[in-house]
C-alpha cells in the first residue's frame, strides 16, 4: 500500500466552512430535477401495481384499457419477460439467488409490485387507463413476520427456493462458551427494529429517450449514474458506450437511490423499443410501496459481563426482513451482514459468535438506507448493554470506558476482523458528556414540577466509512467498489474536476473543488466540479456509504497532484528555475520565498496549449494538463457520541425532545459546515427511525400507512436545535486524513433517545429498557405497563 | 371526457390565458403548463409543503388546489424571489447559513417563510419552528433552516433601521 499524500503548506480551503456553490440555483428554483426534464413528444408512464401482498394472478384483462382512445401502449411480462438476480460475488454462507422480474407475472409477492406499464400522452390519462385494467387475484398467505415466514411449513414466496431464507451464515471468534460460563452476568434479549423508508423529499423518477444517432439517454434520480449505465446495458443487451445516464439535481437519496430498480429498466426499454421519449415520476404512495425499505431486523442478543463491567462475550442471531425479493444490488444482506460484522463497535471484546439470516416476507424489498445494518445492530447491542449496566449498578458510560479501545491501541483489529485506523474514544465521549451536562442531568430528580419525567441518554458509535473494496470486504460484502476522478486544466488556467461520484445534497461541487483548489494552489472560484453525468465524469460508483469525501476527495488529491507536478515542470522550464524551488499559491507560480519572479497559472497553462516554442520539448514533458486517478482506499473508521435529553409524559407516552448534542470525529474535515449538516440531517432521520417512523403492514400484506399523512417523519417541532462538536483525529491511512461522516447519527442517536427514555423511567423501575424501534407513545406505555415486549426465546 | 375550461391568472407579474382540463392541479399547471419548475411536488397530500406558493399573498398548497381555483388570482412562486439572478435577503440568508442540502423542499419553505416573516418580522426560534412545521425537510434536521430564518429576520430589521 502506497503512503497517503500529506498535503503540504497552508491548506487554504480544506477546513473552511465555505458556502456551497450549488445553492443559488436551488434557491432560485432554477435547479433541474428529473421531473423538470422536458423533451418534445415525451409520453408518460403509469404502472398497474399489485393490490395483494401475496397472490396468484388468475387473469389479466387489458381489453377495456386498450380501448381507451388515448391508450398508446400497455406492456406486461409477456413483452418484457426478463428481470434481475442479485449478484454478490464470493459472499460467504448459503446465498441463494432470488429472481425478480421487472414486471410481475404468475404471482405477486408484495403490494406495489408492477404488473403492467401504460404509456399515454399524460400521467392523468395513463392513470385513467391503469384503472381500466382488470386483474383477478387468488390470494395466498402473506407473511409479515420473519419468524413465521422461516417456519419449515411456510408457504414459499419463491417456489424455486426450498425455504423463505435465502441467506444464512455463522461466525465465531475466541472462546465464547468459556466467556459465557465464566461471566458474572449474562443478559439476553430479543430486539425488534421497525421498518422504515429513507423517503427523500424527491421521489424516484426516470426519463428515457432514444436519440436519432442510436444512443440512449436516461435521466434518473439515482445516486449511482455509472452503475445504472452498466446495469441498463447488461439487461438491455446494448453496448454501454451508446448509453448516457444523467442524474440531474437529485432531491435526496440516503442510500435508497443507490439501487437498480425495475422502473429504471422499464423506461429505457420502452424508449428503445418504441423510439419515443418516456417519463415516469413516482408519486408518494408508489414511493412508500415500491421504493426500497430498510432497518427491519429481529435480533437475539446475549452479552456476557464481568462485575466490573467488562464485556467478555457476545452471541447474536440477526434475522433481516428482506421483503419479497433480494433488492439489486445490495439485497437483504445489507442489514444483518454489516450489523454482525460491526458488532464489537467501540469495544475490545474478543469472544463473539453470530448467526446471520436473511428471510423473505410479503413486503417491499429491503435495501440500503443511511447506516445500513448498524442502525439495528448497534441498537440491539446498546440496549442490552444499558440493561446490563443497570443490573451491575453502573452507568452506561462506565461500561463504555471499561471496554473502549484506547487511543494508543490503534490500529486495532476487532474480533470480527475489522481494522480500525485511529480515534480517541475517551476524548470524544468526554466532550459529549461535558457539552450535554450529563453528570448534572443524572443528579437531577426525574420528576419535573409539571408531572413529566426527565431523562438523558448517551450513546457512542464507531462508523465504518468510505466504502471501497476494503470497507466492503471488512463488512462481509466482498464487492469491488472504487472511484476515479479526472482533473483537467484548460488553456485559461481554469480547472475542471470530472467526478464519478454524485452530490444529491452533500455539496460535493463545493467540497471537491475545495480539495482541488488547495492541491493546485488556484483560487476556489477557478475550479468547477462536474458530476452526475456519465458523458462528462470518470467511472465511479457514486455517492453512498460515507464514501465521497474520502474516495472522491482522495482521487481528486491524486489527480490534482499530478497536474500540479506537470504544471511546475513546465513553469520551471519557462521561468528557467529549479522545479523544486517553485510553488503555487492563489493562481501564481513563484520561487519559494520570493514572489518577484512569477508567472500566473493561466500564463503557464496557455503556454502548454498554445506556445510550442516556450514549453519544454514534448518528449521531455508531455503537454497534457490532465490526470485521471483511481482510489480504492483502506477502510477508515469514524466515531462519535450523541446525548439526548427528553421529557416524557407518563400519562400519554409522548416524548418531547429537549436537547440533542452530537460529537463526531471524522478526521480532517474539508468543510466543517457541510459536516455539521450531515450530523444534523442524520440526527433528524435517526430520531425519525427511533421515535416515530414505521411502515406497518397488516396480516394480508397491506401497507397501512402509504402516505405522508400516516407515515410520520420528524418536522421542525419534533426536533430541538442540534448542537455539534468535533474532535479531529486525522486518519493515518487515507489521502488527506479524511474519514467519512454521512451515516454516523443513524448508528447512534436512536440509542441515545432510548437510553434517555430508560433514564426517565429509572425511578419507576431500573430495568425498564426499550427493545423496539420506533418508541412511539404506544410502545412507551407498553414498556411502562410491561406489555407487548419482545420475548427472548 | 370533460371539456377544457379557460383560465386567466397572473403568475409572478405575468398574465396568462390558458385552456386546461378542469381536473388539472395548480401544481401541475405551474410546473408543466407554465414551465415554472421551481415549485416541487413531494407528497400530493398537502402534508409536506414542498409545493407551497403564494396566492394573493397567502401560502397555499398547490398540490391540493385545482388550477381553476386560481382563476383571477395573483400567484407568486419561488422564481419571483430573486431579482435578475440576485438572491433576495431571505434566499441569501439560506445560502449563508446552509439552510438547504438537496434543496427539493427549499422553494416551498422559502414561500412559507416569506409569508410568515411578513406576518411576524421578529420571530423567536420556537415561533419559526412552529411556522416551519408544515414543511418537511429530510436533509437538514431543520436547525440550519431555523438559523437561516433568524438571519433573514435580523437582516430585515437592520435594513429597516439603516
Amino acid at each position: 500500500m502506497k503512503k497517503p499524500i500529506v498535503l503540504g503548506g497552508a491548506t487554504k480551503y480544506i477546513g473552511e466552512s465555505r458556502k456551497r456553490t450549488e445553492d443559488p440555483q436551488i434557491l432560485m428554483g432554477q435547479a433541474k430535477y428529473v421531473d423538470d426534464i422536458k423533451i418534445p413528444g415525451m409520453l408518460e408512464v403509469a404502472f398497474l401495481r399489485s393490490t395483494h401482498g401475496h397472490a396468484r394472478i388468475k387473469s389479466l384483462n387489458l381489453e377495456k384499457a386498450r380501448q381507451h382512445p388515448d391508450c398508446l401502449r400497455i406492456i406486461t411480462n409477456d413483452d418484457l419477460s426478463i428481470g434481475f438476480t442479485t449478484f454478490i460475488p464470493g459472499t460467504r454462507g448459503t446465498l441463494k439467488p432470488v429472481f425478480m422480474p421487472f414486471i410481475g407475472t404468475g404471482k405477486v409477492r408484495f403490494v406495489g409490485e408492477i404488473i403492467a406499464a401504460v404509456v399515454a400522452p399524460s400521467r392523468y390519462i395513463a392513470e385513467d387507463i391503469v384503472e381500466l385494467i382488470e386483474v383477478e387475484y387468488e390470494p395466498l398467505p402473506a407473511y409479515n413476520d420473519v419468524e413465521e415466514a422461516m417456519q419449515p411449513d411456510a408457504v414459499l414466496l419463491h417456489e424455486e427456493l426450498d425455504s423463505n431464507i435465502y441467506y444464512s451464515d455463522s461466525y465465531s471468534s475466541g472462546d465464547v462458551d468459556k466467556a459465557f460460563t465464566e461471566a458474572d452476568l449474562v443478559v439476553s434479549e430479543k430486539i425488534a427494529t421497525g421498518r422504515t423508508s429513507a423517503a427523500p423529499m424527491e421521489t424516484r423518477g426516470v426519463v428515457a429517450a432514444w436519440g436519432w444517432d442510436d444512443t440512449l439517454s436516461v435521466w434518473s434520480s439515482t445516486q449511482m449514474p455509472y452503475f445504472l449505465r452498466t446495469s441498463i446495458a447488461l439487461h438491455l443487451g446494448i453496448p454501454e458506450q451508446i448509453i448516457r445516464v444523467v442524474a440531474p439535481t437529485v432531491g435526496g437519496g440516503f442510500g435508497q437511490k443507490a439501487h437498480f430498480f425495475p422502473e429504471e429498466f422499464i423506461l429505457p426499454w420502452l424508449a428503445k423499443e418504441f423510439k419515443q421519449p418516456v417519463k415516469w415520476i413516482e408519486d408518494r404512495r408508489e414511493h412508500l410501496l415500491g421504493a426500497s425499505h430498510a432497518k427491519q431486523c429481529t435480533i437475539y442478543m446475549s452479552l456476557a459481563f464481568k462485575n466490573d463491567g467488562a464485556l467478555v462475550g457476545m452471541k447474536i442471531r440477526n434475522i433481516c426482513d428482506s421483503g419479497a425479493y433480494s433488492q439489486n444490488p445490495w439485497s437483504g444482506l445489507i442489514e444483518s451482514v454489516p450489523a454482525n460484522t460491526g458488532a464489537p463497535g467501540a469495544f475490545t471484546v474478543r469472544n463473539i459468535e453470530f448467526e446471520t439470516v436473511v428471510c423473505l416476507t410479503n413486503k417491499m424489498n429491503t435495501g440500503a438506507y443511511r447506516g445500513v445494518g448498524w442502525s439495528a445492530g448497534c441498537y440491539a447491542r446498546e440496549m442490552v448493554m444499558t440493561k446490563a449496566a443497570r443490573l451491575l449498578g453502573l452507568d452506561i458510560t462506565d461500561l463504555y470506558r471499561k471496554n473502549f479501545i484506547r487511543a494508543d491501541e490503534f490500529p486495532y483489529t476487532t474480533a470480527t476482523n475489522q481494522t480500525y485506523d485511529s480515534g480517541d474514544y475517551h476524548k470524544v465521549l468526554d466532550k459529549c458528556l461535558e457539552a450535554s451536562d450529563y453528570s448534572q442531568q443524572k443528579t437531577q430528580p426525574r420528576l419535573t414540577k409539571d408531572g413529566k419525567l426527565r431523562g438523558t441518554g448517551v450513546s457512542f458509535f464507531v462508523e465504518q466509512t468510505n466504502w471501497g473494496s476494503h470497507s466492503a470486504r471488512e463488512s462481509g460484502f466482498p464487492a469491488t467498489l472504487h472511484d476515479s476522478t479526472t482533473v483537467e486544466m484548460d488553456p485559461s488556467g481554469k480547472v475542471t474536476v470530472k467526478s464519478g461520484q454524485f452530490s444529491h445534497g452533500q455539496g460535493q461541487r463545493t467540497t471537491l473543488a475545495q480539495v482541488a483548489a488547495d492541491v493546485l494552489g488556484v483560487p476556489f472560484e477557478d475550479v468547477k466540479v462536474l458530476d452526475g453525468d456519465t458523458a462528462t465524469g470518470s467511472y465511479g460508483m457514486g455517492t453512498f456509504a460515507s464514501r465521497s469525501a474520502v474516495i472522491g476527495g482522495g482521487s481528486v488529491i491524486r489527480a490534482a497532484t499530478d497536474v500540479r507536478e506537470k504544471l511546475l515542470k513546465i513553469a520551471a522550464h519557462v521561468m528557467e528555475a529549479n522545479e523544486a524551488d517553485l510553488t503555487i499559491e492563489d493562481g501564481e507560480i513563484f520561487v519559494k520565498g520570493s514572489r518577484d519572479i512569477s508567472k500566473t497559472v493561466a500564463e503557464i497553462a496557455f503556454i502548454n496549449y498554445y506556445d510550442r516554442y516556450s514549453r519544454p520539448d514534448e518528449d521531455e514533458v508531455e503537454p497534457v494538463l490532465s490526470s485521471t486517478r483511481h482510489y480504492d482506499p483502506p477502510a477508515a473508521y469514524a466515531n462519535g457520541s450523541h446525548a439526548v435529553t427528553i421529557e416524557l409524559d407518563p400519562q400519554t407516552g409522548i416524548i418531547d425532545i429537549k436537547r440533542i448534542v452530537a460529537v463526531e470525529d471524522c478526521g480532517n474535515m474539508i468543510n466543517p459546515k457541510v459536516v455539521d449538516g450531515q450530523m444534523r440531517g442524520g440526527a433528524s432521520q435517526g430520531i425519525g427511525m427511533g421515535l416515530m417512523e414505521s411502515l406497518d403492514y397488516d396480516e394480508n400484506g397491506q401497507l397501512k400507512n402509504a402516505s405522508f399523512m400516516d407515515f410520520l417523519m420528524p418536522n421542525a417541532v419534533t426536533l430541538p436545535d442540534i448542537e455539534c462538536e468535533h474532535v479531529v483525529t486525522p486518519s493515518p491511512i487515507t489521502e488527506g486524513g479524511f474519514k467519512g461522516a454521512g451515516e454516523a447519527a443513524m448508528l447512534s442517536i436512536h440509542v441515545a433517545l432510548s437510553n434517555a427514555l430508560a433514564d426517565a423511567l429509572s425511578d419507576h423501575d431500573g430495568t425498564l429498557v426499550p427493545l423496539v424501534t420506533p418508541i412511539g407513545p404506544q410502545q412507551v406505555m407498553d414498556l411502562i405497563n410491561n406489555e407487548n415486549q419482545p420475548q427472548a426465546g | 371526457m370533460v371539456a377544457n375550461k379557460k383560465i386567466t391568472l397572473n403568475v409572478n407579474g405575468v398574465a396568462y390565458d390558458r385552456e386546461i382540463e378542469p381536473r388539472m392541479l395548480l401544481s401541475d399547471f405551474i410546473r408543466h403548463e407554465l414551465d415554472l419548475c421551481g415549485t416541487h411536488v413531494a407528497c400530493e397530500h398537502g402534508i409536506c409543503g414542498s409545493c407551497t406558493i403564494l396566492m394573493d399573498g397567502l401560502p397555499v398548497r398547490s398540490c391540493l388546489t385545482f388550477a381553476l381555483q386560481a382563476e383571477g388570482k395573483a400567484i407568486e412562486t419561488v422564481e419571483a424571489l430573486a431579482d435578475n439572478g440576485e438572491l433576495n435577503a431571505l434566499q441569501n440568508a439560506f445560502w449563508e447559513n446552509q439552510g438547504l442540502q438537496c434543496g427539493f423542499c427549499t422553494p416551498g419553505i422559502l414561500m412559507s417563510m416569506k409569508a410568515f416573516l411578513e406576518e411576524n418580522p421578529s420571530p423567536t426560534r420556537a415561533e419559526i419552528r412552529e411556522a416551519l412545521s408544515g414543511n418537511l425537510c429530510r436533509c437538514t434536521g431543520y436547525h440550519d433552516i431555523v438559523d437561516s430564518v433568524v438571519a433573514a429576520a435580523e437582516a430585515a430589521v437592520s435594513a429597516a433601521q439603516a
